[in-house]
């Protein structure tokens, strides 16, 4: 503990930056009036200076960051409806431009709030334009399930609150005066058209996102490609790319022969140009300042305590923009650096032991590759926490693949910066210039050919427990440590790793986990107790849509589920079964329930041939059949076939399902009508349930009076897509159901509705939460 | 005041240590704690030119320190990660080694001992150099670092005897101008067999140079290597 303190003294800003996390987190749940902040600051600030109190630092920087969070982090909505008809004049801020259309971030004249408006591809727009547009304004999208992406507080984060439905109609535009953003604009878009120019497709859209961090115009293939096998960090631009950057600065002052004071003005114009081409990216600033306190600090001849200056760029990227603490980007990006810095030594410490080593590293090809893999090896292990706990996956060959990557992503920039210069100096050796370049991405794109080739490309670790997520890192961070007895010590280690597994599985809560994913106009839900899961019904496919992509195999994803026990599939309408195309071919499912039907279609057949080529038990059951599954019971309550195959509608066929887990009880109840509810509702098993799936997403043809008063359910859930064209969830039944002392829950309103079963009472927790705690049931 | 917070802020963001002893550097200090700087010992021998192994062309030679572990850093520091300011710290201490010697008088230039082009431009300065002009600076001497070049790549001395120091530096030097009758102070870093400075002064003196002698900032001490070659 000791030598932990006196470390933080070698490296100041760890004094302060503890404090301002602990402010920036303060102020999500403390709001203070400013008068009484701006006093209290004030006050401190004269105890600093008038006396000896060196204790006050910490509140002065608690109060400062609580401050700085009510000045900078204010999104005030404009007085609109979201969802309707406006127009609106303001200033660009920034253009993105992808391969289907241009996303502009507008200001609004007032200076309040923002808008990311779509225009047409083809619209010529720069930084500093008044534009005035009309278009449907809507809110962004929320996470609207568990571990989706939550655009809201994405854009939130770069000040826009609205978007706008669809693309907008531009109805005037003024260009705007001489701004500094303007011109990096137009150089971008220059540097943009000559990559265009030189280098072939697919890969000058692939150099757009290298140079430039531009991602919009990458093929979607590679893309993806390259997330898949954890080098996707080389496309957005990073820290790696100012690393590359600073050499060639670097280069420069040395062949122009500058003065030391010349040199570190020339790096640092040069960074700042950068970080201002490329648009001020998270990793870029980050890098970008850390080089820059580099570079000053060797000016002056100080020794650099790399530490120090991460903090420090941390402390002051958090200062300016304090919301950055919640987004991915910055805590991945500082996460790469401290496993870097973490491992980069320990690699080196190896000399110490293997004296043959030393001898083999003074091979430069040797130590280039060494090197490589020590990055490449700290950058994965520093990424490992946020990445398994932001993503639930692993790639496991990212260590490998970075080393061919990175080396020829450094060619890459390299080749673009030299292509561009080229052209401006003369076309025809740009162009000539770009076919190499044009070599090496291709080459870059043959190894992520290659390495997405091979099994295992992404390891889930959706089912691993916190306690396993952080000590994997703190393992792998000891295996690279040599030490004394170091076998000793590894074996211990790696014991106590295997015993958090061992822990995990027996101290694993006996709760049942039942989750409505927001499918849209569909159903969908996920039971999952222990390692067991259960689903009923899929979701949606068709017509370019595949909630079983979209949200179910995520989600499953997500929760590290890999196989599934049961698939009920209520009924063959595609709003239920479509998504199960996509969970049949990725995952193993044991056995598929459906009615017995006479219905066909494409979907349906389709959905059949998957289960029956994947070995799936395919069953029928009928009324009166009970399935055990862990803590759970099923038990079929409609139809027996007879029924099923008599009904002339589809829905009256619908698989009505009881799911019992020791005190609780949640019934299923398909897209069932009233017919059908007319049958059950005679039956024992109905009456007081806790939950009731409330049947057809809350059509008036469900959910009549004698069957719902029968189950004096505390919760009702509808599943059911924002505005969708058949007026789901009638109000009629809602009101219904709320006279029976039912609280329905929408999953249009709610997003995806989690339930936590723990035999006795019920815990409840709405993806989108009206109220800030959770609904506490029975 | 604002020299005060200016100096809180760099030792902030750049907190320094002693290299040796891992106490905290206050202002002034620069590498080094005062007392690990203080283990720097002066030779206080004055003209050793008779030690010196091979010297034939020299008149006088003077070092200021024994090389010992916190000049090898020092050296190594301003020489690879360019630390000129630390060099020209030391350069003024040893300064006062010369401030005695009778032919400091007589003077007319001070000359570094210079590097190979190939590796100036590596290196984009030359250490001998700024030695050099901190001193020339204190005496008021004109220092002329183009008078003489190093016009062969010489292997690193480190690893070879006496007899391949020698052959090794023998015609790398060669005179650009005008020396005549002149007297001439070389200076470099370090001084160990004489081989690269002997060198430079047979050039020197072949062009017509009067007297050449020699002041490096440190030497090994070569009374603890009376049984080694060299």
């Amino acid at each position: 503990m000791r030598s932990l303190y006196n470390y933080c003294f070698r490296v100041p800003i760890l004094k302060l930056l503890p404090l301002q996390i602990g402010g920036i987190l303060l102020a999500q749940v403390l709001r203070l009036p400013w008068v009484l902040l701006l006093s209290l600051f004030a006050i401190e600030l004269l105890i600093l200076v008038t006396s000896v109190y060196r204790w006050v630092i910490p509140l002065i920087i608690i109060t400062m960051m609580l401050l700085r969070w009510q000045a900078a982090c204010r999104w005030p909505m404009p007085d609109l409806k979201p969802g309707s008809r406006y127009r609106m004049t303001g200033v660009v801020r920034s253009v993105k431009k992808s391969s289907y259309d241009v996303k502009v971030d507008l200001r609004s004249l007032d200076e309040k709030w923002n808008l990311l408006a779509r225009f047409d591809r083809e619209f010529k727009l720069l930084p500093g334009d008044t534009l005035t547009l009309e278009g449907i304004f809507t809110l962004p999208d929320q996470a609207r399930n568990p571990g989706a992406f939550d655009y809201r507080a994405y854009l939130r984060r770069q000040g826009i609150v609205l978007v706008t439905d669809g693309k907008a109609t531009l109805l005037d535009q003024k260009a705007g005066s001489w701004s500094l953003n303007r011109q990096y604009a137009l150089i971008r878009n220059g540097i943009s058209a000559i990559l265009k120019q030189t280098i072939d497709a697919p890969f000058a859209g692939v150099m757009q996102g290298l140079l430039l961090g531009e991602r919009g115009e990458i093929d979607p293939e590679i893309r993806s490609r390259f997330q898949k096998i954890g080098v996707v960090h080389i496309l957005a631009v990073s820290g790696l790319h100012v690393g590359f950057i600073l050499l060639i600065l670097t280069l420069i002052g040395k062949t122009l022969r500058l003065n030391d004071g010349l040199k570190t003005v020339v790096i640092i114009a040069g960074l700042v140009f950068y970080m201002g081409l490329t648009g001020y990216p998270p990793s870029v600033v980050r890098a970008g300042i850390m080089a820059i306190l580099y570079t000053v600090g060797k000016y002056f001849e100080k020794d650099v305590n790399p530490w120090n200056i991460v903090g420090l760029t941390a402390f002051l990227i958090l200062f300016v923009k304090p919301d950055e603490l919640f987004s991915p980007a910055f805590q991945l990006s500082f996460c790469a650096v401290a496993g870097i810095l973490l491992v980069y030594p320990r690699l080196q410490s190896w000399e110490v032991i293997f004296p043959r080593w030393r001898k083999l590293r003074k091979i430069k090809a040797v130590r280039l590759v060494t090197d490589l893999v020590g990055l490449s090896a700290g950058a994965q292990l520093g990424t490992f926490i946020p990445a398994a706990l932001l993503f639930r996956s692993y790639p496991v060959w990212g260590i490998f693949a970075n080393i061919f990557i990175v080396p020829l992503t450094g060619l890459a920039v390299t080749g673009g910066i030299l292509t561009v210069v080229f052209y401006c100096i003369n076309p025809f050796a740009g162009t000539a210039y770009g076919g190499t370049t044009w070599g090496t991405l291709y080459l870059m794109n043959a190894v992520s050919k290659f390495f997405s080739s091979l099994p295992f490309a992404g390891l889930p670790l959706g089912g691993l427990s916190l306690a396993v997520v952080f000590a994997i890192p703190v393992l792998v961070y000891f295996i690279l440590t040599p030490a004394k007895r170091y076998f000793q010590r590894l074996i211990i280690l790696t014991l106590f790793t295997l015993s958090l597994f061992v822990w995990q599985q027996a101290l694993k809560e006996r709760v049942v986990r039942i989750t409505f994913l927001d499918v849209g106009q569909g159903d969908c839900c996920v039971i999952e107790d222990g390692g067991h899961a259960i689903i009923v019904d899929a979701g949606y496919a068709g017509f370019g849509k595949d909630y079983g992509k979209r949200v179910l195999l995520p989600y499953l994803k997500y929760r590290g589920i890999t196989a599934v026990d049961l698939l009920i599939l209520t009924h063959p309408h595609a709003d239920h079964i479509g998504g199960a195309v996509s969970l049949l071919e990725e995952l193993k499912v044991t056995t598929v329930w459906e009615p017995r039907t006479n219905y066909h279609s494409e979907l349906y057949k389709s959905v059949q041939a998957d289960a029956q080529s994947r070995h799936c038990t395919l069953d029928h059951p009928d009324a009166g059949a009970i399935y055990r599954l862990g803590q759970l019971t099923l038990t079929v309550l409609y139809p027996d076939s007879l029924l099923a195959l008599q009904s002339r509608n589809l829905n009256d066929a619908s698989l009505i399902i009881r799911v019992d887990h020791a005190d609780n009880s949640f019934l299923f109840m398909g897209d069932a009508e009233s017919p059908a509810e007319q049958i059950v509702a005679q039956m024992g098993a109905v009456a007081n349930v806790d939950l009731v799936k409330i049947g057809h997403h809350g059509s008036v043809t469900s959910s009549s009076q004698e069957f719902a008063g029968k189950t004096h359910a505390k919760i009702g859930i509808i599943s059911v897509g924002r505005g969708n064209k058949f007026g789901h969830p009638s109000s009629t039944v809602l009101k219904r159901w709320e006279a029976l002392g039912t609280r329905s829950w929408r999953t249009d309103r709610s997003g995806a509705v989690t339930v936590i079963s723990k035999g006795g009472n019920l815990l409840l927790f709405p993806m989108i939460r009206e109220k800030d705690q959770p609904q506490r049931a029975s | 005041m604002i020299t005060h917070l200016y100096e809180e802020l760099l030792d902030f963001i750049y907190p320094q240590y002693c290299k040796f002893c891992e106490k905290k550097l206050s202002s002034g200090e620069i590498r080094y704690c005062r007392s690990c700087f203080e283990q720097l010992v002066p030779t206080k021998i004055g003209n050793w030119i008779k030690e010196v192994t091979t010297g034939e062309h020299l008149d006088f030679a003077y070092s200021a320190y024994w090389f010992n572990e916190v000049l090898q850093d020092c050296i190594h520091n301003s020489k690879y990660n360019g630390y000129k300011r630390l060099l020209r710290k030391v350069s003024e201490l040893a300064l006062s080694e010369l401030e005695d010697a009778p032919e400091i008088m007589q003077i007319d230039v001070i000359i570094p001992v210079p590097l190979h082009k190939v590796r100036y431009r590596e290196r984009g300065f030359n250490q001998a150099d700024i030695i050099a002009r901190t001193i020339g600076k204190r005496f008021h001497l004109p220092v002329k670092a183009h008078l003489l070049q190093r016009v062969v790549w010489t292997d690193s001395q480190t690893k070879l005897d006496i007899e391949g120091r020698r052959r090794n530096t023998e015609r790398a030097f060669r005179v650009k101008g005008s020396c005549d009758g002149m007297n001439i102070l070389l200076i470099d870093d370090v001084l160990t067999s004489g081989a690269t400075s002997n060198s430079c002064a047979k050039e020197l003196k072949d062009q017509g140079a009067e007297r050449v002698g020699i002041f490096t900032i440190a030497t090994p001490d070569f009374r603890l290597r009376r049984d080694r070659s060299l």
